[in-house]
């Protein structure tokens, strides 16, 4: 029978340092077993738990697209006896992850809609996934309108800046780009994404709204979204919950009679109203 | 003697007269030698109150909860004036507590009470083998009990007594704002007190081990005693600590006796011996072998007291020339 | 199938049969309390108590379970060879339970395959109550003394004998292999035992369950919880103690990169439950903890299985040490239901 519990090793490749405070950093994992990675197939949304043995797991969000072969990314903070542990790491250990689990975007609800993608600081990651799907050249023509609205504390708190310059090179997407506070090089958006985000004013007809971002960022853009004309139904998140299993068993992410790492961590509006108010 | 009309009036004028907005005592359950810990906000409550020698739980062991600043409250904030019922061992906790700064005396209205001691029901199921526990009258120093395999017996109460309560030194509250009863004179002497650990002393080393064993793996990790006890208020106890991890959370012999050992150690100098973590034990440990041992040699050492005063210095908080330094000098 | 009949003494034989050929677990009587163990020995095992004082779960879903070790860098899978067990003297309660947990584990296509393998080498001989515990109310929740849920075989104490019914195929093997050419039940043993089971059934209190789940929904937010919370210590005694309880931790012990990665028991009463890393907690208080006791079980769970996840069998009423009684929170809970 097959053991959800036992971990794929997973070699750490490249590790990149993502902010000033370098407590971000973005692990590159590839599989010891090639056999492994022709069956992880996921789907961006979905999470995996990063296991480091003798320390424990850690469920994080996976940051690249399918259409990324070879690898996979993981852009954790450093917290607790896991993310420190994977944090003393160096390239070459090998590590372990269990996945993918959870509800991913609804990437073919997105089919022929446009789609409005926000996020802010690090809550960026699996939406850099999602952005990597979509406009992959096998993808794009399968999507409408493609609008991105991101936003981080400082130019040096910004995520996968990289990935950020080749989006707004490109003219089949628009990417606006936001910090709270700019430098002296800084030639983009000043102001909070909410703030942003209604003056981009992107439609709503025909289209989904994917939001991701820390819980104060969530308060503000909401009321946002919702004068926009986004629906409930048509507004997507992605919860965080403290987990163990990541597949429905042990409890710990138990709300009301949803299960974050199964039911979740994707979650339309509409479907977070009728949780309990726990989180 | 009871005292189960004096506690209800009490309890009702201190909520009529609104002295108190809650009051914590005891009432009846649906089962034989048990009652619940239970709060009232209103003197027509007064009659769910009982006083009997099934009051086991320490009630102290809710204040601390019940009188912080509730998480991510903002503003003003003040806590509750809650009234509580306390036999001696309770009152003794109220002032361990109130000395370590986690309640506020201001905020206590203490209904001292004199206590006779508490029946161990551990003790009264234990005798009668498999069968259960049925029903249970206690009256005229006597505890008749019938059990499901239709057994009857009646036991004295003073055989029926917890072990803890049969070497009370603290029967009457040692701080209170009202008192009900006058208690019997305690005449409890060191050797009747620590008898247990004196017999204990003398198995032989395996003896002892194999004893602590037993009763060590019965445990479930489920904490009820550390939740009864009073003294155990910390925020993050060192058995769930990860930064460092001190214990494991698995029911592995050697987890549960480092979580057991440490428990008792951190009690050192604070335990009143009220029975509480015994009582609450869902598999009937017997916490008392290690926590009356740690008792034991505090008072040898140290001397004094514990928690019998808010002014008196508790043994372990003060530091006296003539205070034994074999541990240093001689380990042994 | 056929419903057999077996003296006290050749029940012993049979068990002990058993106990040569497969593991063994049935009740003993321990120095304090009954409970499960394993056997070598029949003569060991108990048949008077009306419930041990533990669940069974921990025969199905221990408390602490390692799984997998890992040395270095290389984890191995650490189930072993599950062993064929019978589960003796398990109570129709426990049993029905076993049928709750197979829900959990293997929910959505993802079995557990430690529960489930432990699940699958299995046989479950339950021991039908004749008369209720203190505390019982199972037939509130759906329930009965002589209930065959979970069991694959329902054994009666009729005093001097015992009936044997099976009730699934994996119990009739049992039966047909150990216990081959016992004699039939009649007519009147089965009487018998109708009546056993009625008057156990008679014993019970009628607990008021919340079956209105929109209008459970709806107190959420009520203050009701707080009044519960405020005697409850916030121990795992309930939790630990119910056979349909089954949330876990998983840990990791290490010593110079050799160690394991275990699961154990663990509660929602814990406030360490749900804290985050961030030091955010969903649950900080002891109301909302109390509160989703209640709900995941009379709430959320019927919700996801359509099942109460309670079987009555009152250990958590028994086991508490503040003397919080389940069934007056639900006779109270219904109440505020009923008015709305």
């Amino acid at each position: 029978m097959n053991n959800p519990y036992m971990p794929y090793p997973v070699r750490i490749d490249e590790i990149i340092i993502e902010n000033e405070a370098r407590d971000l950093k973005t692990f590159r994992l590839v599989f010891v077993d090639p056999e492994h990675e022709k069956v992880f197939n996921h789907i961006p949304g979905q999470f995996a738990e990063i296991s480091v043995l003798g320390k424990g797991e850690s469920p994080i969000g996976i940051a690249s697209s399918p259409t990324e072969a070879g690898s996979l990314l993981f852009t954790i903070k450093r917290t607790g006896v896991v993310t420190d542990e994977l944090h003393n790491a160096r390239e070459g250990r090998v590590i372990g992850v269990r996945g993918p689990l959870g509800k991913a975007f609804p990437i073919e609800r997105m089919k022929g809609k446009n789609v409005v993608i926000v996020g802010g600081g690090f809550a960026f990651t699996t939406l850099r996934a999602l952005i990597q799907y979509l406009t992959h050249e096998e993808n794009r023509s399968d999507y409408g309108d493609i609008t991105v609205v991101y936003g981080a504390r400082s130019p040096g708190e910004l995520l996968y800046k990289a990935e950020l310059a080749a989006w707004q090179a490109r003219d089949d997407m628009t990417t606006h780009i936001t910090v709270d506070k700019g430098d002296d090089d800084w030639t983009g958006y000043e102001g909070f994404v909410p703030a942003i985000l209604d003056q981009v004013a992107p439609s709503s007809t025909d289209a989904l709204m994917v939001l991701c971002g820390p819980p104060i960022m969530i308060k503000f853009t909401l009321p946002v979204i919702e004068k926009l004309g986004f629906a409930p139904a048509d507004t997507i998140l992605s919860l965080e919950m403290r987990m163990k299993c990541g597949i429905g068993k042990c409890g710990r992410c138990n709300i009301g009679s949803k299960y974050v790492c199964k039911d979740g961590p994707v979650f339309t509006l509409e479907e977070l109203s009728d949780l309990p108010d726990e989180f | 003697m009871s005292y189960q009309e004096d506690v209800r009036r009490e309890a009702a004028k201190l909520l009529d007269e609104k002295t108190v907005h809650l009051f914590i005592g005891y009432a009846d359950s649906d089962l034989p030698l048990k009652t619940a810990a239970h709060a009232i906000r209103s003197s027509a409550d007064a009659d769910q109150l009982v006083w009997n020698p099934a009051c086991t739980a320490n009630l102290a062991a809710l204040l601390p909860d019940l009188l912080k600043r509730p998480e991510g409250f903002r503003g003003e904030w003040e806590p509750p004036k809650v009234g509580i019922l306390a036999k001696g061992c309770v009152s003794r906790s109220i002032v361990g507590l109130i000395k370590a700064n986690q309640i506020p005396r201001d905020a206590l209205t203490i209904v001292g009470i004199a206590c006779d001691g508490m029946v161990s029901r551990h003790w009264v199921v234990d005798q009668l083998g498999t069968a259960e526990l049925v029903d249970a009258t206690i009256d005229g120093g006597k505890v008749s009990v019938r059990a499901s395999d239709g057994t009857e017996k009646t036991f004295d109460l003073d055989e029926a007594l917890a072990p803890n309560c049969r070497v009370c030194t603290h029967r009457a509250a040692v701080i209170h704002d009202v008192a009900i009863g006058e208690a019997a004179e305690m005449d409890v002497d060191e050797a009747a007190r620590y008898e247990s650990v004196r017999a204990f002393a003398e198995k032989a080393l395996d003896d002892r081990w194999a004893a602590f064993e037993e009763e060590i793996s019965r445990c479930i990790r489920c904490y009820a005693c550390r939740e009864a006890c009073p003294n155990c208020y910390c925020n993050e106890c060192f058995a769930e600590e990860t930064e460092p991890k001190w214990i494991g959370v698995t029911t592995d012999l050697s987890d549960l006796m480092l979580f057991h050992l440490g428990r008792a150690f951190h009690q050192a100098g604070r335990c009143v011996d009220c029975g509480a973590c015994v009582a609450a034990c869902p598999q009937a440990i017997d916490l008392r072998l290690l926590n009356q041992k740690i008792n034991h040699d505090v008072q040898t050492l140290y001397g004094g007291e514990v928690s019998v005063s808010l002014e008196q210095p508790e043994p372990l908080l003060q530091f006296r020339m003539e205070d034994d330094e074999g541990f240093m000098t001689d380990p042994g | 199938m056929t419903v057999l009949k077996a003296s006290k003494s050749d029940l012993r034989k049979l068990l002990g049969a058993i106990a040569g050929e497969k593991r063994l677990i049935a009740p003993i009587a321990d120095r304090t309390a009954v409970r499960f163990a394993e056997i070598a020995d029949s003569a060991e095992i108990c048949l008077e108590y009306r419930n041990p004082r533990m669940s069974a779960r921990s025969a199905l879903f221990p408390q602490s379970e390692v799984l997998l070790t890992f040395d270095g860098e290389t984890a191995t899978d650490a189930r072993p060879e599950y062993r064929e067990t019978v589960l003796f003297g398990v109570r129709p309660c426990d049993a029905r339970a076993f049928t709750m947990l197979d829900r959990v584990f293997r929910w959505e296509g993802t079995d557990d395959p430690y529960y489930v393998g432990r699940r699958e080498a299995a046989t479950v001989v339950s021991l039908a109550c004749n008369e209720s515990g203190a505390a019982c109310f199972c037939t509130s929740v759906g329930g009965a003394p002589h209930d065959e849920t979970g069991s694959d075989v329902l054994a009666i104490d009729l005093g001097d004998d015992v009936l044997l019914r099976p009730v699934s195929e994996r119990g009739e093997t049992l039966l047909a292999t150990f216990a081959p050419g016992m004699t039939e039940a009649s007519e009147a043993d089965l009487d018998r035992a109708a009546k056993f089971a009625e008057a156990a059934k008679a014993g019970q209190p009628d607990v008021a369950i919340p079956t209105d789940l929109e209008g459970l929904k709806k107190l959420f937010d009520s203050e009701v919880w707080e009044e519960f919370a405020m005697t409850c210590l916030g121990c795992g005694a309930c939790t630990y103690s119910c056979p349909t309880c089954h949330c876990f931790d998983i840990t990791d012990e290490e010593k110079r990169g050799v160690g394991y990665r275990v699961r154990s028991w663990d509660t929602c009463a814990f406030p360490l439950f749900t804290l985050h890393g961030s030091g955010h907690n969903p649950r900080p208080a002891k109301n909302a903890r109390v509160r989703q006791r209640v709900l995941h079980k009379f709430l959320y769970c019927p919700e996801n299985f359509e099942q109460v996840f309670c079987v009555g069998c009152g250990r958590c009423v028994t086991n508490c040490p503040t003397g919080i009684d389940i069934r007056k929170i639900l006779g109270r809970v219904s109440q505020l239901v009923a008015s709305g």
